[in-house]
């Protein structure tokens, strides 16, 4: 049986994306998670710190070795990529469902099936 | 001190509120992140909003750090007799929190003061909410004299004593049980006390003295208890 897969919190999931193009430091993750949100994700230092190390204790993401410490890199590890692949597929199948269900009334305005 | 910790003293003072590890690990990080915001922001404005989301963001990350480093020490360093006689500490304090609350809504509901409450009438109850901070007190008192008192992890008494972050279980329910107790004895006598400052201290002797007269001491109030 498949294990229940717990749904990264949005902001570890954004980080993810940010990433999933290339490795970044802190300030370019910032940047690519705001372009990749429409700008509605306005990321703080210490929030995106905080939400950096939890997903490094995860083993999501890891550092790359380098002497500059005050611009590290970070890229997905084998087990993040699999991560994200499956959140992506669980959004996929979401959007299909939710395309299935949309109806419209008579005035051609979409409204949600029952 | 770097040239980005002599740029941004104050923030990097608020930095410091990390737990060590973490600061080590990222805190070069954040602080060169805010700097690399504060270059790009196109005016005096923009830097004004930077730093008020900046500064409004960080308590909260800071507690959540805290929190999980004070928990990973709890997990990893601190003993198991006091983890459990923390717990066992703090459980014998809630038959109070729990008299307090019900004495509280019998002054609401029924208008009843203290001796003529609920709390007061319940004689077992009245003993437990004396017995078990003491008990309490006692228990958590004791676990942190064997953890002071124990050369190990080869660090001298003094630097045990004040590792309140291995301690603070027994600590925190100690200090509470004492708390109460102070509160049980001498809760009569601090109308005396909580007067000007000015006519307190011209009137030392009679403010004494009104606060030994009105302050009950723990054998009267057991023996009130049990009358009852």
């Amino acid at each position: 049986m498949k294990r229940s897969m717990q749904l990264l919190p949005q902001l570890s999931f954004s980080i993810l994306m940010a990433l999933s193009l290339k490795p970044r430091h802190g300030y370019e993750i910032m940047k690519q998670v705001k372009e990749d949100s429409l700008g509605k994700i306005n990321l703080n230092p210490a929030s995106l710190y905080t939400a950096i190390k939890q997903l490094t204790d995860d083993g999501l993401i890891e550092e790359l070795p380098q002497e500059d410490t005050r611009r590290r890199y970070y890229q997905l590890t084998k087990e993040g990529w699999q991560r994200l692949n499956a959140e992506l597929e669980y959004f996929d199948n979401t959007v299909k469902l939710a395309r299935q269900r949309k109806a419209y009334d008579s005035n051609g305005v979409m409204v949600w099936a029952a | 001190m770097g040239r980005l910790e002599q740029r941004y003293r104050v923030f990097s003072a608020f930095l410091k509120l990390y737990p060590p590890d973490y600061r080590n690990r990222y805190g070069q990080e954040i602080l060169q992140l805010t700097a690399d915001m504060l270059d790009e922001a196109p005016g005096r404005f923009a830097r004004l909003l930077i730093w008020s989301r900046v500064l409004a963001d960080l308590p909260l990350n800071i507690i959540v750090q805290q929190c999980s480093y004070v928990g990973g020490i709890m997990y990893k360093d601190t003993p198991g007799y006091i983890k459990r006689n923390g717990v066992v500490a703090g459980v014998m304090l809630l038959p109070f929190v729990g008299a307090l609350v019900a004495n509280l809504l019998d002054q609401l509901v029924n208008n009843h003061d203290l001796y003529n409450s609920w709390l007061w009438r319940a004689p077992a109850l009245a003993t437990w909410i004396l017995y078990l901070p003491i008990l309490a007190f006692l228990v958590a008192g004791i676990s942190y004299a064997v953890y002071v008192s124990r050369g190990a992890g080869g660090k001298t008494w003094l630097k045990r004593a004040l590792n309140i972050v291995v301690s603070w279980p027994v600590l925190v329910s100690g200090l509470t049980a004492f708390a109460i107790l102070f509160a049980v004895a001498f809760h009569d006598s601090v109308h005396c006390w909580v007067q000007s400052p000015a006519h307190v201290a011209t009137h030392l002797s009679q403010t004494w003295q009104c606060s030994e007269r009105n302050t009950i001491s723990l054998p009267t109030v057991f023996k009130r208890a049990f009358e009852l």
